[in-house]
């Protein structure tokens, strides 16, 4: 953690041409970069098995279909993702965002009844 | 942070657009010289240079007549058919009497000429376009590869700066028709010309970044995949494996040669067949042209002859997986032909048929060859843009420090990954024949991938990897250790005087001289040494325009230019 907070501080040195202490800025830069990038990954990590299960649940998709169904979808929301939170004018809305949507996939995905035990 | 949505995106557009612009130089160079690379792989085996092939019809029975001689009584025969056009090599592969695998590389002339070069060729270009030239593990193997994820994220970020360089340039009409070339700033002339490139070739970048993302997508982040592989899949459908680099490129025209025994059936009696060649007419008036085709049990009563149709035809943009087997005793068809993929694999495979770009013959490629250097280019003007936005109003010593950083990655990223594909093809050329390995290689179908072994017991195929690495390591130390202008300068003059050298060293061994070439007509090797010749008079010219002193004062030293956003 302390190296990620070096490297923004840096950079947002380097960006502003401003001075070390400025650290507001380097939190935003550090927190917005996180939401973007590993926060997008998880919503796209559960929204892969959710939209899969949803489609051989509900719609009428072979496995073999969803799976590569899930894939594109996945391609979009990872995108769409990344720029919503660059987007977005609040760092608390889009961390709140992330949160709630992570939990609705997580439980589509694994709290809805009807998977198959493993093989 | 910035407090419009234009400046977020601006800001987006910037970071995103630097940190994983280095990657992404790297990436589109090699995609787009992956345009050509069965050209490439047919440039790299001088075997074949300025062979006359013979009709595909007599190729078929040259290999035979080849089979029967070598294998009357084998259990299976495989056969990877030449592509005439563009990589013509014969590939015959059978079932020795122990059921072992044997194969013979063959220039299909006639003459039974073996290919001895195995070398990495064009296909390197290809897998480090995708895996940075890391070993692609089969789907079913679900091993975590970091090197295509992070291909993959710097492909997402690709995606993001097309998708924000949109909103950042509002004026994107005006960009279009603005070049201010004679702008005194030298910063206003790098952004038009990224605008300009960008803007001209934004739906190809667009397509392609999408498109090649869209079709190995269910790779990256494979949840959805295993979260399929729990369902219980209908007889005959597998989840994984369906497509992906194993169908793609299974052994379309290429030179891998696969592993063919599995499923062997045991050999009925000796009874009378239909002659193949028959047979291949059949399948050729169903499918088109042919890549290969497998005999079981050839000149038995339970023998079966599949015939394969190629992947990518030149009068379709999507991908297709026609195959058509004949009982071989009777001729009977045992299964037609037609495509039979699941709906959705239709859908990616279109997606793979624009972004691999087999369809529209040789103009169809040029187009994606001129886009995807235009991409090259607009990167690399983005970078550069970078430092010369910002480097001339930096007001702390850590600020300059850092931008004087970027700078040296940023000579490293373009002039050390030109430096090392230029390096990379003269050691194709140059490296000796008798290096290559001895059993042929490549017997997984798999290519390029680093092998750590000791350099006594190296490769030919080893050693051109080994060169690609040391030629950027050598270039990221000389942007290191000069100073950032000069180091643009050499490193493009090094590029230049190498690719404008490829013709020349063709003279230096038996068989690649362009003079002879072009006498024996093999247009598809002489086009790449004139095409390195091509692109080595453009780079020297780049060179030397960044060699003169005005641009030197102008990108090293301050110059008061007036502050302009992206977005103007």
């Amino acid at each position: 953690m302390r190296a990620i907070a070096l490297w923004g501080s840096i950079v947002a040195i380097a960006v502003r041409n401003g001075k070390a202490s400025d650290t507001s800025y380097t939190r935003l830069v550090v927190s917005r970069t996180a939401a973007a990038v590993l926060g997008g990954y998880v919503v796209t990590y559960w929204a892969g098995a959710a939209v899969a299960k949803i489609a051989i649940e509900w719609g009428s998709l072979s496995p073999a279909d969803a799976g590569m169904l899930s894939g594109l979808i996945q391609l979009v929301v990872y995108t769409g993702a990344i720029i919503w939170v660059c987007a977005a004018a609040s760092m608390r809305k889009a961390w709140l965002a992330i949160a709630v949507v992570t939990a609705l996939l997580v439980g589509i995905a694994v709290l809805l009844p009807g998977t198959p035990p493993a093989p | 942070m910035e407090k419009s949505l234009t400046q977020r995106m601006d800001w987006l557009h910037t970071w995103f657009g630097l940190v994983l612009g280095w990657l992404a130089f790297a990436l589109f160079l090699t995609g787009t010289i992956a345009v050509f690379w069965f050209e490439i792989q047919h440039w790299a085996q001088p075997e074949l240079h300025g062979a006359k092939m013979l009709s595909p019809e007599a190729t078929l029975q040259y290999s035979v007549d080849y089979l029967q001689k070598v294998a009357p009584d084998s259990r299976r025969w495989a056969v990877t058919l030449p592509d005439l056009e563009r990589h013509p090599l014969l590939v015959l592969n059978w079932l020795d009497q122990n059921n072992a695998q044997q194969f013979a590389r063959l220039v299909p002339d006639g003459s039974g000429r073996k290919v001895t070069t195995v070398t990495n060729g064009g296909r390197f270009f290809v897998d480090f376009h995708w895996t940075f030239n890391r070993e692609v593990q089969d789907l079913s193997g679900r091993t975590f590869q970091w090197t295509y994820m992070l291909s993959g994220f710097v492909g997402v970020a690709f995606l993001i700066c097309t998708i924000t360089g949109l909103v950042v340039h509002k004026k994107i009409f005006r960009n279009f028709f603005t070049f201010r070339r004679q702008a005194k700033s030298v910063q206003t002339r790098w952004l038009d010309a990224h605008n300009v490139l960008g803007v001209l070739s934004w739906p190809f970048q667009f397509m392609i970044v999408l498109t090649g993302l869209a079709f190995y997508s269910y790779l990256y982040i494979p949840t959805g995949m295993q979260m399929a592989g729990r369902y219980p899949s209908p007889p005959g459908v597998a989840v994984v494996g369906g497509g992906g680099p194993g169908m793609l490129w299974g052994r379309y025209a290429s030179d891998a040669v696969g592993k063919v025994a599995g499923n062997i059936v045991e050999p009925g009696n000796p009874a009378p067949n239909v002659p193949i060649a028959d047979l291949f007419a059949r399948a050729q008036a169903e499918m088109g042209t042919l890549s290969s085709f497998t005999v079981n049990n050839p000149g038995r009563d339970n023998a079966t002859v599949r015939f394969g149709g190629t992947r990518a035809r030149p009068d379709a943009i999507t991908f297709t997986a026609d195959s058509m087997t004949f009982d071989g005793a009777t001729g009977r068809v045992i299964s037609p032909a037609g495509n039979t993929v699941n709906a959705v694999q239709k859908i990616t495979n279109v997606f793979g048929g624009l972004h691999f770009g087999f369809f529209g013959g040789t103009a169809m490629r040029f187009l994606y060859f001129l886009c995807g250097t235009a991409g090259t280019i607009m990167i690399g003007s983005g970078l550069v843009m970078f430092t010369a936005k910002r480097r001339a109003k930096a007001k702390s010593a850590a600020a300059r420090r850092f931008y004087e950083f970027v700078d040296r990655m940023n000579v490293t990223a373009v002039g050390g990954a030109m430096f090392a594909c230029a390096s990379y093809l003269w050691a194709l050329r140059l490296l000796p024949q008798s290096l290559s390995d001895p059993t042929g290689g490549f017997s997984g179908g798999v290519y390029a991938s680093i092998r750590a072994v000791p350099l006594d017991q190296a490769m030919r195929s080893d050693l051109e990897l080994y060169i690609f690495w040391l030629a950027w390591g050598v270039a990221a130390v000389h942007a290191l250790v000069r100073a950032p202008h000069k180091a643009w300068a050499e490193q493009f003059a090094a590029v230049a005087a190498l690719c404008i050298g490829l013709p020349v060293i063709g003279y230096l061994v038996p068989n690649c001289d362009i003079g002879s070439m072009i006498a024996a007509g093999d247009w598809k090797m002489v086009a790449v040494d004139l095409g390195g010749l091509c692109i080595g008079l453009m780079l020297a010219c780049a060179a030397w325009k960044m060699s003169s002193k005005r641009v030197d004062v102008r990108v090293g030293n301050a110059v008061r230019a007036p502050a302009l956003s992206p977005a103007e």
